[in-house]
């Protein structure tokens, strides 16, 4: 596919839809600012007289169109010598130079209407102790890309001004995309079904609480409400048909939260990394460079167990702190689908061939005897108390937590090879943790009384984004494996973020 | 269970299991019992003048007792607990990493390669400033949760340390 060539080294403004953007903006700045006096205005005596109050709006509205076409006509960029160079400010201009090396990630924002003009808000985010970013409301879709290759193209180059004849075939190079997976509708579907309906039920619960809460303080009369419902007879059939509404819900919920975020979502690859487009009203597009993800992590419930999806993790290093933003997911994998990003990645090895080992069993009996004792000065108290019945509910949680213990201790398995450090893990259903051991940038050993008595210790292992941990394994294993794993880091020269 | 550890290297690697920890400065428990004692005074005097301005009602004598018991018991204990403290914290520098061990109940050894730190500096709050001496605080890239924190050291051998750090970061870097 032909690329528009566009030539950069020219200043550019942004598309002309820019300054409906800017205009937006700075009328909602105005009237956060004017707030007050807008109050006023409202709650005064300006009503009686509509025509000053017309006037100031138009007033206000046209300045901030003057301010906005200003803006928008000061605001130019053009890329010099590796540089990304942007010129802003209508009183104090302000001329920014960013070197593409210092460039983290471009990141495309499109709502409706910017899908509608077929424009694209550019997000530049840089590096640095302060996180800067640079925004660029709207950029024609085809010139956004074109920049976007263009910088990644002479990111890692020494600053020598390519031929533009090499600069296109690299640019076409780049540009060629491989998918990898691509969510129709009904898989989409199928991942909003299967996901963690738990989840969407509290928030429901919560959701229900908050509005009694806000009606309560408005001054509803709940109380007597309240009373009713105590008095009202709660048959099983209602309490049934309540059940079956408050999992709909909860249904509806996470399907139309999967669909409003991966609605045909696009997830590929070229030789420098990822890219992940998605969304349905939103379209938002990240790229991930391959040496950037710290931890590939990839992980199923009971329900997508049955369907056979899996939901993938690339975790990013990043100048800020870890946030979701940074934790990429994507839903709705098969198992040749993380077979390729794993190898994409890490190159030619499949995380089965990795020897595992199980953790220690006390990791089970010690919450198991912690816990028990725990409940058992509480049944004491509860038999004090007279409140027999709450007994067996007690117990009937304890068991449940010891079951999920169990299953979490069954399911812990971790091992290593000369590269990669895999952990699997989970309760009720499965996850598994694959980081290159040269992207430790530090380890932690920690042991508890009890754990010293009995020669154990549990691990944890710090990225550049995000950390993984090992308990209840043996002292002597833990110390070998500190020993392997700082041996490998401290002699890797690779470049690890 | 005997765990197998395939051959990764020929050359025998460097282990944590013997190396000796370097003890903080004695200064630093002095530091820290003044700072944890000048809380626990702030507390009490709190409590005496909330005591003395509460005319309204009146707090019968037997609680004001308990309550100075369990100040006391507290005030012992985390005397105690800083006095112990002492014997468990310790560092270690190596020749490409730094090492930090801490805890008397849960103990935690924390390391960092040198070539996996952002950045370093020296915090000194009054009281330390009282006893001359320096926290050296490592930083790593995302999250602050791997940083490393050395504390009670003499100030002049935080500055020390700090100087070394950042030779072997540039180090690195140029490598």
């Amino acid at each position: 596919m032909m690329k528009p060539n566009i030539d950069f080294s020219q200043p550019m403004r942004q598309s002309a839809f820019a300054i409906l953007m800017i205009l937006w903006k700075t009328i909602r700045m105005i009237f956060a600012q004017l707030l007050p006096i807008v109050l006023v205005f409202l709650f005064g005596d300006s009503l009686k007289r509509p025509l000053f109050l017309l006037v100031s709006l138009i007033t206000i509205v046209i300045l901030a169109m003057i301010i906005s076409i200003i803006k928008y006509y000061k605001t130019y960029f053009y890329i010099s010598e590796n540089e990304l160079v942007v010129h802003k400010g209508v009183f104090n201009k302000v001329k920014t130079t960013i070197p593409f090396d210092k460039i983290q990630s471009i990141a495309f924002n499109q709502n409706v209407i910017q899908q509608i003009f077929e424009v694209t808000q550019l997000n530049i985010e840089t590096a640095g102790s302060d996180k800067t970013e640079l925004v660029f409301h709207a950029i024609n879709n085809e010139k956004a890309q074109a920049l976007r290759d263009y910088i990644f193209t002479h990111k890692k180059e020494t600053p020598t001004i390519t031929s533009t004849a090499t600069t296109i075939a690299k640019t076409n190079l780049i540009s060629s995309y491989q998918s990898i997976i691509s969510l129709d509708i009904v898989r989409l579907l199928k991942v909003g079904l299967t996901e963690n309906h738990i989840k969407s039920f509290w928030i429901i619960i919560i959701f229900f609480y908050w509005i009694l809460d806000n009606l309560q303080e408005a001054g509803m009369d709940l109380e007597g409400f309240s009373e009713e419902v105590e008095s009202f007879n709660w048959s099983t059939n209602i309490l049934f048909t309540l059940t079956i509404f408050f999992v709909l819900i909860a249904l509806i919920i996470s399907l139309s939260r999967v669909v409003f975020s991966y609605f045909d979502l696009q997830f590929m690859r070229n030789q420098n990394g990822f890219k992940i487009i998605r969304g349905l009203f939103n379209r938002k597009e990240v790229s991930v460079p391959y040496q950037k993800i710290q931890i590939i992590s990839w992980g199923d419930n009971l329900l997508k167990k049955l369907v056979g999806f899996k939901d993938l993790y690339l975790s990013q290093a990043s100048s800020s702190q870890l946030s979701t933003k940074q934790l990429i997911k994507i839903p709705g994998c098969s198992d040749a689908h993380v077979r390729e990003v794993i190898q994409t990645v890490m190159g030619e090895m499949k995380p089965e061939d990795i020897q595992l080992e199980s953790i220690d069993f006390k990791y089970f009996t010690r919450f198991s005897i912690i816990i028990s004792v725990v409940a058992g000065i509480l049944t004491i108290l509860l038999f004090l108390a007279n409140k027999l019945l709450t007994i067996p509910i007690l117990w009937l949680f304890v068991v449940y937590f010891m079951f999920v213990r169990y299953l979490a201790y069954s399911k812990k398995r971790y091992g290593y090879n000369e590269k990669t450090l895999y952990i699997q893990g989970g309760k009720w259903g499965h996850n598994a943790n694959l980081l290159e051991i040269y992207k430790i940038q530090s380890i932690q050993i920690k042991a508890s009384p009890f754990q010293r008595r009995h020669q154990l210790c549990t691990l944890k292992l710090y990225t550049a984004s995000g950390n993984v941990s090992i308990p209840y394994i043996p002292l002597i294993i833990g110390k070998n494996m500190i020993d392997c794993f700082i041996y490998i880091t401290e002699t890797s020269n690779k470049s690890w973020m | 269970m005997e765990f197998i550890n395939k051959q990764i290297m020929s050359e025998s690697i460097p282990t944590i299991s013997d190396i000796e920890f370097e003890m903080l400065d004695l200064n630093y428990r002095k530091a820290q019992l003044l700072s944890s004692s000048l809380f626990f005074v702030g507390v009490l005097a709190i409590l005496i003048i909330a005591w003395q301005l509460s005319t309204e009602i009146s707090i019968p004598l037997i609680w004001g007792l308990l309550i100075l018991t369990v100040w006391l018991i507290l005030f012992g204990l985390t005397l105690w607990y800083v006095w112990k403290s002492y014997h468990f914290e310790g560092f270690v520098i190596r020749d490409k990493d730094i090492l930090h061990k801490s805890g008397i109940f849960f103990q935690s050894l924390l390391i960092i390669p040198f070539n996996r730190i952002q950045h370093s500096e020296i915090k000194q709050g009054p009281i330390e400033r009282l006893f001359d001496l320096g926290s050296l605080i490592l930083y790593t890239a995302g999250g602050s949760s791997s940083d490393l924190a050395v504390h009670g050291l003499p100030y002049y051998k935080a500055q020390l340390l700090k100087e070394m750090i950042t030779k072997r970061i540039t180090a690195d870097d140029e490598a």
